[in-house]
């Protein structure tokens, strides 16, 4: 940078700063005393979360007791981290990971400031924020896997790094396309899940009786990995002239709205700007120009739209180890409510086609039929998936409800329409109302229930996953299914 | 001899939002083969009106009569026969331009969907955009798609909100164009719209509304 340049990016915080102070609300004294709330609450909030996991640690150790639960216990803190990696490079590369905002875009980038020292204090602040995460996640897995207190740290320090160097990695990949990170993203993604299998089945490395490493050497592993994450940091802040401003902008944007969506509690709205986003990225598509006539028609689009959404469909196929794990570690009927939590989760991707018409009525008016028949052919396609994929869970639910076969699989089917109802449930729930009555809160006014709408689809899977859990027979899942049918009739057929 | 009753008939429609009368007693009727355009200020319920009729909101009094008999946006024949562009019209962002039109021609069960999407797409100037998904559409492109969605299914009365809203100049010829030519194929029409030489091009009776 040459000496102009650095004066004029200085010169133009320092304009910033005294816009800032211009324009300032609120005295020392206000700002004093939300500082010592915000240290207050931060504190008791960690002093909870330790103690949270102190307990859990403490429990699971009473309970994890076979030779197979501890070899899975002692695994899961490495699958841990592995995962932690692969969203971080996979959430760096959607958002950027270096980005500014829009009106940053516009007014401080068309300008000829050095862009570097634009960007510097946002790399600093991606590599701070992928460090911190990575190091808690290393930390928390490690307690809970068991590990004594020199290993946590160590564990703790290297992941801290891992994480630092694998945003750094989507910063240095940020001024190309970023197929490095995307082969590298999806590695991570299939050891976690080979990981997950292995667990799964009982075949992983034995869980050292002691400690697996001398300090000495674990030290030097995390050394060697900091050294390897600074050198990455020098590399992506040398980078940053280089990215271009298309690069930097729309993950801005994407931040701002998500942010905007999530101060308003609205998780669908997330979710549509996530979609809305994924697609524009993709910009075109093969037609498809087929199919057949009628309500059938919206079905046969949702088929299409697997066939464009493999990744979607990798994760949903992939996640159904999850039950097989939950019985690998002999937690019972808990299997149903974490077979149906697993899937309300991978599985809101195939329902587009219902989001999309229930918050556009003027779509809906287009077609020759009732917005409930255009929701219900919606779900057809994503309902097929629910109950393939329950079945493809059907010996780890045999398994842990005790069941015959029979009544097996009418849990599995009752436990796949519980997490299609609570799909809908989600989807289809209207926005908040701000143009009704509203609450006073210190974070101002709010409409009434707006604090539950984070339980949508949460609370049908618990309601209607109840009966199995209670009674994991015939009769408990066919009280499942009826439930799970009131509710999509109720969501569906709302008008 | 009874006399035919108008396509639509609209008799002493009233909407009020809490303590404000948005639309008092409006009266209109739009014959067969021909259109009316709703003109006025801003706030003077243009398209809240249209919002009635099309079934999108709930009128506080009135009557509205398709055909003789009471509209329900729920009926099956209103939903055939009736074509709405509003406002509020959004995209599946996962689908191209020609697979919305596609989706469309087939749930109305129409025949020779093929040909009939391709004209469609040829007529409103997106046929090189086919493959696009919406999100990368133009403001005055996917207006095209969305006035392309009424003209790719069954209709006897059009109802249009400011369809010329981001249209160039070459678009809005060819709308007034299209719209005489549903005209004379025995259409109805209803339009509310800011642009005169539109209203002019097109409207065989103009209702002007006041200001509030």
């Amino acid at each position: 940078m040459t000496r102009a340049s650095r004066r004029e990016v200085l010169e133009l915080r320092r304009q910033a700063r005294e816009w800032r102070r211009g324009r300032a609300d609120t005295t020392l004294m206000e700002v004093l005393s939300d500082a010592y709330i915000a240290l207050f609450a931060t504190t008791m909030l960690s002093a909870m979360a330790i103690s949270a996991i102190h307990q859990t640690r403490l429990s699971i150790t009473d309970s994890c007791t076979t030779a197979e639960c501890s070899d899975a216990r002692f695994s899961s803190a490495w699958v841990c981290i592995a995962a932690m990696l692969a969203v971080t490079l996979a959430v760096g590369r959607v958002v950027g990971p270096v980005q500014v905002s829009p009106a940053e875009g516009s007014w401080l980038l068309s300008t000829p400031i050095d862009r570097a020292a634009v960007l510097r204090p946002r790399l600093a602040l991606v590599a701070v924020v992928g460090a911190l995460a990575s190091g808690g996640v290393g930390a928390i897995a490690s307690t809970l896997a068991g590990f004594g207190p020199p290993a946590i740290g160590l564990v703790a320090a290297g992941a801290m790094a891992s994480g630092l160097g694998a945003a750094m990695l989507a910063a240095l990949a940020q001024p190309r396309n970023g197929w490095l990170t995307r082969i590298l993203t999806w590695v991570l993604g299939g050891v976690t899940w080979a990981a997950l299998v292995l667990i799964a089945a009982d075949v992983m490395p034995s869980a050292p009786t002691s400690a697996p490493w001398t300090t000495a050497a674990g030290a030097a592993v995390t050394g060697a990995l900091w050294i390897g994450a600074l050198a990455l940091v020098i590399a992506g802040a040398r980078a940053l002239s280089r990215i271009h401003r298309n690069r930097l902008v729309p993950g801005g944007a994407l931040l701002a709205n998500l942010s905007g969506a999530l101060a308003g509690l609205d998780l669908t709205m997330m979710y549509d700007i996530l979609v809305a986003q994924k697609w524009l990225v993709r910009a075109t598509v093969r037609p498809v120009r087929s199919g057949p006539k009628g309500p059938w028609a919206l079905v046969w689009r949702d088929v299409i739209r697997l066939r464009r959404s493999v990744p979607s469909l990798l994760i949903l196929a992939s996640a159904v180890v999850v039950p097989y794990l939950v019985d690998a570690v002999d937690l019972g009927t808990l299997v149903v409510l974490a077979g149906a939590l697993t899937l309300f989760v991978t599985g809101v991707p195939l329902c587009s086609a219902l989001r999309t018409t229930s918050r556009n009525p003027g779509l809906v008016r287009c077609f020759p039929m009732p917005a409930s028949t255009v929701r219900g052919a919606c779900l057809v396609v994503p309902a097929a998936a629910t109950v393939l994929w329950s079945l493809a869970a059907l010996p780890p639910v045999h398994a842990g409800t005790s069941a015959t076969w029979g009544a097996s699989i009418s849990i599995a089917v009752a436990m796949a329409m519980a997490a299609l109802a609570a799909m809908a449930r989600w989807l289809l729930a209207p926005p908040p109302n701000y143009s009704q009555g509203l609450l006073s809160s210190p974070a101002g006014g709010i409409p009434p229930g707006l604090a539950f709408s984070l339980l949508r689809g949460f609370d049908v899977l618990i309601l209607s996953t109840a009966p199995i859990l209670i009674s994991p027979t015939s009769t408990g899942a066919l009280v499942s299914l009826l439930l799970s049918a009131g509710v999509l009739g109720i969501v569906v057929g709302r008008d | 001899m009874s006399k035919t009753p108008p396509l639509l008939r609209v008799r002493g429609l009233h909407r009020r939002f809490g303590d404000l009368d948005v639309i008092t007693g409006l009266d209109l009727e739009v014959e067969a083969g021909r259109a009316l355009a709703i003109t006025g200020p801003n706030g003077s319920g243009k398209s809240t009106a249209l919002r009635c009729i099309a079934g999108a909101d709930e009128p506080t009094d009135g009557t509205i009569e398709l055909d003789g008999a009471a509209l329900d946006e729920r009926s099956a024949v209103v939903r055939r026969d009736l074509a709405v562009v509003m406002d509020d019209m959004s995209f599946f962002p996962d689908l191209s331009v020609v697979e919305h039109l596609d989706l469309l021609a087939r749930a109305h069960s129409i025949e020779d969907v093929e040909s009939v999407v391709d004209a469609v797409l040829t007529d409103v100037g997106l046929l090189a955009q086919a493959g696009q998904l919406p999100g990368t559409l133009s403001s005055g492109q996917r207006r095209r798609l969305a006035l392309a969605t009424a003209f790719v299914r069954p209709r006897r009365l059009l109802i249009l909100d400011e369809p010329e809203q981001r249209l160039d100049a070459g678009g809005l010829a060819w709308l007034a164009d299209r719209l005489n030519a549903e005209k004379r194929q025995g259409l109805g029409i209803l339009l509310v719209s800011h642009d005169t030489s539109l209203v002019e091009a097109v409207a065989d009776d103009v209702l002007a509304l006041e200001g509030r």
